[in-house]
C-alpha cells in the first residue's frame, strides 16, 4: 500500500521491542531501550515509521527528552557505550499515520483513490497515545476532539461515524493485570460503536485491534452478546480506495473477524 | 545470561530506590505548588469507573508523603497510561508521571507486583519483544508460521546477550 505512494519502508534489522511495555516497572529501561532502537536507524540514515501507537509516544518522547537534556543523554549513553551505540539526535519519528496525513498530505492520496467507497460508513477508534503527552506531538492534531484519521477515512469517499465516548480508551493497558476489566471497557466501546449501522471499526494501532479484534469473540461469550465488527487496520481501508486485492495484497485473510459481509458489498459494487 | 539466572541474582537496588525516591520528593514539591486538588484528573480517568483510580487522590497521598502506602497498594497498577490526566490538568502536573514513578519505586523495592508485568519484563528480556512470534496449528493440523503467510520475520536484536546487558538492571529488580 505504500508502494502506491512511492513510499519505501525498511525493516531494521537488530530493532526491538520500543521499551513501552517496560516503562510501568523500570522508565530507565525502557529509555535505553528507545535509545537504543533511534540509535540503530541513525547509523542506517533512516527516519522511523511507527506502526503502533504506543511506540510512536515512547520513541517520540525519548527522541525529545534526550536531545534537549545532555544528563540524561549522557546517562544513557553510558549504558548504550557498554554495547558500543550510541544515541545521536536527528531521526524522526512518526506514525504511519500521521506521516500520510502531513508528509503524503490529503491530496496525493486522493489522487490516488480509484475506488470510491461512497456506500461504506465507519467508525474511527484513534487511541491513547497516538496524540497524547500533546507535548511531544508538536501540535498535531487535537487530543481532545481529533479529526486527522476521519479526513484520511473520508478520502476513500466512506462515511465516519462518530459515536459515544470516542476517545474511551480500549483497556489494553490492563488486560495483563485486570483482564475482566479490559474486556468491559472493551465491549463499552463495541456497544457504543454497533448501535449504528457501520461496516467496520477502524483502528490506527494493532494493539487496539487486539482489544477490538482478536478479542471480540471472547466478549461475545463472555457477556453474551454478538457484534461480528470487523476491525481494519486504517492502511487496509486506504488499500481497497487504491484498489489493492484484499486478500492477497491488503491480509484481509488474516482478519480475526471475517470481513465478508464488507468485501462481498465491495464487490457487489463493482 | 538466560532469564533462569537472572531470578536467582538478585541485590536490593539502592541506588535506584534513592534515585526515584528523588524523584518523588520534588515532585511532591510541585504538587504542594500547584495541585489545588480540583478533581479534574479524576473526571476523566480511564480507571476511575471500573477500578477506582483517583488521580487526584494520589497526587493528595503523595503530597503528605504516604509513599510506602502507595508502593504497596494495586491500585497504582490500575492506570491505564492514557495521559488524559496530564493533558487536562489547568496546573501542568502529571499524575500519571507520578504514578509510573511509584510503580518504577515498587518494582526497585523488590514489591509483589501483577504478573502481567513480570511477564512482559521476561518476553522483553528474553527475546527483546514483547512476545516471540507465534507459530499456529490450523484445522488441518499444519503448521502455520510467518513464512508460510508470506510474511517477512521479525526484527529482533542480533546479539540478545548485548541486548539484556543494557537493560538487566531493571530486570534484576523485578524478577525476585
Ligand atoms: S507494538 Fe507494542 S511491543 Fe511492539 S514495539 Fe510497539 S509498544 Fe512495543
Ligand atoms: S487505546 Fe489502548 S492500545 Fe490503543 S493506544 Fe490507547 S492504550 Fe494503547
Ligand atoms: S487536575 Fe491537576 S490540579 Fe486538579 S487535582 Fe488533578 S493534578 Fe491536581
Ligand atoms: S493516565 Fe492513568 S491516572 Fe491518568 S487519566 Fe489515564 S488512567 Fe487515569
Amino acid at each position: 500500500m505504500a508502494e502506491v505512494l512511492d513510499l519505501k519502508l525498511t525493516d531494521l534489522e537488530d530493532f526491538a521491542c520500543c521499551g513501552f511495555p517496560v516503562k510501568s516497572t523500570d522508565s530507565g529501561a525502557s529509555l535505553v531501550m528507545a535509545a537504543r532502537n533511534l540509535s540503530i536507524a541513525a547509523d542506517r540514515g533512516l527516519d522511523i515509521c511507527s506502526l503502533c501507537n504506543a511506540c510512536t509516544s515512547v520513541l517520540t518522547e525519548a527522541n525529545r527528552e534526550l536531545k534537549g537534556n545532555k544528563e540524561l543523554r549522557d546517562e544513557v549513553n553510558e549504558e548504550l557505550g557498554k554495547i558500543d551505540m550510541e544515541y545521536k539526535p536527528g531521526v524522526k519519528v512518526k506514525h504511519f499515520s500521521r506521516i500520510l496525513y502531513e508528509d503524503i498530505g490529503p491530496d496525493a492520496i486522493k489522487e490516488r483513490v480509484t475506488k470510491d467507497l461512497g456506500d461504506f460508513s465507519f467508525s474511527i477508534h484513534y487511541g491513547c497515545h497516538y496524540l497524547r503527552p500533546k507535548k511531544i506531538y508538536e501540535g498535531f492534531d487535537n487530543p481532545e476532539d481529533p479529526r486527522t484519521v476521519d479526513e484520511l477515512v473520508e478520502l476513500t469517499g466512506a462515511k465516519v461515524i462518530d459515536y459515544k465516548n470516542r476517545l474511551q480508551c480500549c483497556g489494553g493497558a490492563i488486560l495483563g493485570v485486570e483482564e475482566s476489566i479490559a474486556l468491559k471497557m472493551a465491549k463499552e466501546k463495541l456497544d457504543n460503536v454497533t448501535t449504528n449501522d457501520v461496516d467496520a471499526l477502524i483502528t490506527i494501532c494493532p494493539f487496539c485491534s487486539i482489544m477490538y479484534e482478536d478479542n471480540q469473540r471472547k466478549i461475545e461469550s463472555n457477556f453474551d452478546v454478538e457484534y461480528k465488527l470487523p476491525v481494519l487496520y486504517y492502511p487496509q481501508l486506504l488499500g481497497l480506495a487504491f484498489g489493492l486485492e484484499a486478500r492477497k495484497q491488503l491480509g484481509f485473510r488474516l482478519n480475526k473477524v471475517r470481513p465478508e459481509a464488507l468485501l462481498k458489498k465491495l464487490e457487489g459494487d463493482e | 545470561m538466560t532469564i533462569v539466572d537472572l531470578t536467582s541474582m538478585v541485590e536490593p537496588q539502592g541506588e535506584l530506590q534513592d534515585k526515584i525516591n528523588g524523584m518523588l520528593d520534588s515532585m511532591s514539591e510541585d504538587i504542594s505548588n500547584f495541585c489545588f486538588q480540583c478533581g479534574k484528573c479524576t473526571s476523566g480517568c480511564e480507571a476511575f469507573i471500573l477500578l477506582e483510580l483517583e488521580p487526584h487522590r494520589i497526587m493528595a497521598l503523595v503530597k503528605n508523603g504516604f509513599i510506602d502506602e502507595l508502593v504497596n497498594s494495586d491500585i497504582i497498577w490500575t492506570c491505564m497510561t492514557c495521559f488524559k490526566c496530564k493533558e487536562r490538568c489547568p496546573q501542568g502536573m502529571a499524575p500519571v508521571n507520578v504514578l509510573f514513578a511509584l510503580k518504577n519505586l515498587a518494582v526497585a523495592m523488590g514489591k509483589q507486583i501483577p504478573s502481567g508485568y513480570t511477564n512482559m519484563l521476561q518476553n522483553v528480556l528474553g527475546t527483546g519483544l514483547i512476545q516471540a512470534p507465534k507459530e499456529v496449528l490450523n484445522r488441518k493440523n499444519e503448521t502455520i508460521d510467518r513464512e508460510k503467510l508470506n510474511l517477512p520475520p521479525i526484527q529482533r536484536p542480533e546479539d540478545p546477550a548485548k541486548f539484556q546487558q543494557i537493560i538487566m538492571k531493571a530486570a534484576t529488580e523485578t524478577l525476585r
